[in-house]
């Protein structure tokens, strides 16, 4: 089959969570071919973070924020900002509100929009969205919307900032794909307008995978950062987004049960959301040996605020004089868009006079070794999906602590310790506890390699979405074979049943 | 979904969880955001179920929410941050007045090496002003547009760049000149004149980076020199002579406008395009258009050995010409905050118009009544030598300001183009007529800047204005270019 993995922000340009599993998707099912399209907020200047298998045919970059691609010519310039005005008008309204009349204005204005961008020019460049969200706003406050979470106040600025976000966030309607039997796009945020627009243009179905939940994510990450106004506008966006795309999609698969109750909550219809939890291979982390000489606590992942490392330096200082001798280990890079986040971390390291005793080990060659420095493995983050460092680490024989947010309560079970987020008190008690009692440590890391073998094994992830391509290919349309558009050696798309 | 009812079990916790989230909840767009914020404490479905008594976190995120709901002073702080303005008052007459100390100290600097400026013959500092002027306009867009995607490095390397080519450009062209349009002293022509592009080089960076404050602050050292020099307080006997000293306070500034040259690139590439470049031409021909309007100015009036009278005006607006396109700028960016209705917006813009086109016709109404009392002047005057040169010089400048003002405005409402025009109209209209009169358009004799070079000036400039209000008045009319 031929597939369009589509990403946004991760693979294959950032390392680590979903562009593991990307990785692990591409190299372990080559049978299929992949197209890659990447999300990206600017083209060029990247290089891929991983090497990408044979059977990836092309990477396909789409900026979100580079500059726009107006319609050529000055007619068909003109013709593009009125159909486009056209099309924002039931866009705007939709997403405003809420209901099954507004999900339908939504899906309607981001059909026309999709299909006006067929030519590859952006759908919103040149069209007065600010005044056309302006009025939208006038209308929906004027017909009463949400009752209890009335609109907020929509300032002609507001307008103008949220028509900017928006213009370029509906951007990836433009691309155009070639041929390919399924999409995959790997979270209900911008990934689905490339798939939504295939689906329109093409009749292409898509599965749709959740590592986490984009539209929490989006609900935590917009908290303060936006003026109110654009906030709403924004998070009414993506919550209508992503509500379309569970109702598009053919499948949706889903690493946790958390995440699925946010799916279901958005209306994906419940027959179509599969859990498939991640998988790492048994091979790639046999149980580790030993463990190091000095009580350490060791952390592995990308310096993040979602990582709340300030809870783990925290909790260390109170674990520190508790367990003489402690040691904690950072060990991972920092994005860019986390440098703020790392430089407050060292802060807090040095205010609480830990600098001897925790380290900034930065990138690691290989996590297996990372877990193998620690005594216990630390996860620490306010949202996670399914987290790598917990699978791995339980594969590897080591005890975690972790925090008790997305899937990873389900996933660690009673094969190790789980506290809530967010609460210095309860994470220190919990490496405390662990430090201090070998006997608990090892039976919790052998009773997580157990669990792990049993549940979060690479071939079973990779079986398990075989088939759903499988599943999601059989929903397509049945088309004429076109001979000049379908290449004789490949008749998968003319033969795809109903 | 529907809560079970609280308040046997789980009241007090659900006082307590209100309480908690009530911070977050006045700014929270949708209920699922506050479930988020909920989930993110530590409360899952298991929590929510044991410990508030609601079937999951989404049902106690409504509970939570209608809990502060009933709370009026809640629902007022929740309004008061939904409605509060976003945007700060823009600074503009701090910018403004920062900006014009940036583009006049140049004069003070002029003004304490008079002397050794009299050795240069006006052509070579005259044609360095031009080059200066326009290429820092022109690289200042380009080094913005570039400094907006790759950081302040980058931007500061395209004027870095852009700068050197031209003083190399503008040796080459010096070297090959002849001595009557440089002087006697072709060496001082070349300190003079490069001296000038560095100037111009350090206002453009400080622009690009938004230093003016820090840049306007090393800037001091230049000041304490020329005042010293201007007062006559340098000390004769000193070993560092005036222009020396001015020298190395000019690379201070140029050090400090330019120190993050070195700084990595930060983002990745940004390629200029087609637009860009016709842009950044528009710029340059907007410069040319004024540097070469100024020229002619100051150089139609022969004066005597003081500053010529048109400068007087020229340097009076500078302050005023900021100030005055800052307002515009930030009444217009005001309405932004203060309106979410699109007629009451489009009104307030209308009403500005206005203002900003009405007070615009002073300084035409009084270049016009100034270069008709330079004929009409009490006690005879008008006949007096030079008299009247200077009035018409003056109402030249008060003229030449104004159209500067316009092309201002129409560069801000981004009319590109046509505020190039207008810059280049004077010019290119003085010229006209002066080649229909076969005179020579530069140093004048007295009898013919009098007699009809002036006139024309202020004719043309007067006409010019005139037109370029019509245009402006369009401009701040047309609700696109607000854009």
């Amino acid at each position: 089959m031929r597939i369009a993995l589509i990403t946004e922000g991760t693979y294959p340009y950032v390392a680590g969570g979903v562009s593991t599993w990307c990785q692990q998707l591409l190299t372990g099912l080559d049978r299929h071919a992949f197209q890659l399209v990447a999300i990206t907020a600017y083209a060029g200047g990247q290089r891929a973070a991983y090497e990408l298998p044979p059977n990836v045919a092309a990477v396909r970059t789409v900026p979100v924020w580079d500059r726009a691609r107006p319609a050529t010519g000055w007619v068909a310039r003109g013709r593009h900002r009125r159909s486009g005005t056209a099309a924002a008008v039931p866009l705007c309204r939709g997403l405003l509100d809420d209901g099954p009349k507004a999900a339908g204005l939504f899906a309607g204005g981001l059909r026309q929009l999709a299909q006006q961008a067929a030519g590859g020019a952006h759908p919103l460049h040149d069209v007065p969205l600010a005044e056309v969200l302006v009025d939208a706003w006038q209308a929906s406050r004027v017909a009463g919307g949400d009752v209890r979470l009335p609109l907020p106040r929509l300032s002609l600025r507001d307008a103008r900032d949220a028509a900017v976000l928006l213009e370029h966030a509906v951007r990836p309607l433009a691309h155009r794909l070639p041929p390919v039997d399924a999409c995959h796009p790997v979270a209900a945020g911008l990934p689905l307008l490339v798939a939504l627009a295939a689906k329109w243009r093409t009749g292409t179905p898509y599965l749709l995978t959740e590592h986490g939940s984009y539209l929490r994510e989006r609900y935590l990450e917009y908290g303060d950062s936006l003026p109110v106004a654009v906030k709403a506008v924004m998070l009414r966006f993506y919550r209508a987004l992503a509500r379309l795309g569970y109702a598009e999609a053919a499948v949706v698969s889903s690493v946790s049960d958390f995440n699925r109750r946010w799916e279901l909550r958005h209306g994906a219809e419940p027959a179509r959301v599969r859990v498939v939890p991640n998988g790492v291979a048994p091979d790639a982390y046999p149980a580790l040996a030993g463990e190091p000489a000095d009580p350490t606590v060791v952390w592995v992942g990308r310096i993040d605020p979602l990582k709340d490392l300030h809870t783990l330096v925290r909790a260390f200082d109170t674990v520190r004089r508790e367990v003489p001798g402690a040691r904690l280990r950072l060990a991972g890079p920092v994005p860019a868009t986390g440098a703020d986040y790392a430089r407050s971390c060292h802060a807090l390291v040095d205010s609480l006079g830990l600098r001897e005793v925790v380290e900034f080990a930065g990138p690691v060659a290989s996590s297996r070794e990372a877990y193998a420095t620690g005594s216990l493995v630390a996860l620490s983050s306010i949202s996670e999906g399914m987290p790598y460092t917990v699978i791995e680490a339980m594969m590897c024989g080591r005890a975690t602590v972790s925090t008790d947010v997305g899937g990873v309560a389900e996933t660690v079970g009673d094969a190790g310790v789980v506290v809530p987020p967010g609460d210095p008190a309860a994470f220190a008690a919990g490496c405390v506890r662990l430090l201090r009692d070998p006997a608990e440590r090892a039976r919790l890391g052998e009773a997580a390699r157990a669990r792990a073998l049993a549940r979060y094994t690479l071939p079973h992830m990779l079986a398990a979405y075989d088939d759903l391509y499988g599943e999601v290919a059989a929903t397509a349309p049945v088309r004429l074979p076109v001979v000049d558009r379908l290449p004789a050696a490949d008749p998968t798309i003319a033969l795809a049943p109903t | 979904m529907t809560a079970p009812p609280i308040g046997r079990r789980a009241g007090g916790e659900l006082d307590l969880l209100a309480a908690r989230m009530a911070a977050d909840c006045l700014r929270v767009v949708d209920v699922d955001e506050l479930v988020a914020a909920i989930e993110a404490t530590g409360v899952n479905d298991r929590v929510a179920q044991q410990q508030y008594g609601f079937p999951s976190v989404f049902a106690l995120g409504e509970a939570v929410l209608s809990h502060l709901d009933g709370d009026r002073g809640h629902q007022l702080a929740r309004l008061a941050a939904g409605g509060a303005a976003t945007g700060r008052p823009d600074p503009y007459i701090r910018q403004a007045l920062l900006r014009s100390a940036l583009y006049l100290t140049p004069v003070l600097l002029a003004a304490a090496v008079a002397g050794p400026l009299g050795r240069v013959d006006w052509p070579a500092p005259a044609a360095a002003l031009v080059v200066g002027w326009s290429g820092a306009q022109a690289l200042a867009y380009l080094a913005h547009l570039v400094g907006a995607h790759r950081g302040p490095g980058a931007g500061t390397r395209v004027l870095a760049v852009g700068f050197l080519g031209l003083a190399g450009a503008w040796s080459a062209v010096l070297a090959m000149a002849p001595a009557a349009l440089v002087g006697p002293d072709r060496g001082l022509a070349y300190v003079v004149s490069l001296a000038e592009l560095a100037y111009f080089a350090a206002v453009a960076a400080a622009l690009v980076t938004r230093a003016e404050a820090a840049v306007l602050a090393w800037t001091m050292p230049s000041w304490l020199v020329s005042v010293l020099a201007v007062g006559g307080w340098w000390p004769a006997g000193w070993r560092v002579p005036v222009e020396v000293a001015l020298l190395a306070t000019l690379a201070l500034i140029l050090g400090r406008a330019y120190r993050h040259v070195a700084r990595r690139a930060t983002g990745t590439g940004h390629r200029v395009r087609a637009a860009d470049a016709a842009r950044a031409l528009a710029y340059l021909v907007i410069g040319l258009g004024q540097a070469l309007a100024f020229v002619v100015v100051w150089r139609a009036e022969p004066g005597g050995s003081g500053p010529p009278p048109a400068a007087l005006p020229l340097l009076a607006a500078v302050p005023m010409m900021e100030l005055f396109v800052g307002w515009h700028t930030a009444r217009v960016a005001a309405g932004l905050d203060a309106y979410d209705d699109r007629g009451a917006y489009r009104r307030h813009l209308r009403r500005g118009a206005a203002a900003t086109i009405a007070a615009l016709c002073v300084p035409l109404a009084l270049g016009l009544a100034l270069g008709a009392s330079a004929y009409r002047l009490p006690l005879g005057l008008s006949a007096q030598p030079g008299v009247r040169g200077a009035v018409l010089a003056v109402a030249a400048g008060v003229l030449l300001a104004g159209v500067f003002t316009v092309v201002l405005l129409l560069a801000t409402r981004r009319w590109l183009a046509t505020a190039a025009l207008v810059a280049v109209a004077p010019v290119g209209l003085t010229v006209g007529a002066l080649a229909g009169r076969g005179g020579a358009p530069t140093d004048p004799a007295p009898g013919l800047a009098e007699g009809w070079l002036l006139p024309t000036l202020v004719l043309v400039l007067s006409t010019v204005y005139a037109l370029g209000l019509v245009i402006a008045a369009a401009a701040l009319l047309d609700p696109r270019s607000y854009r």
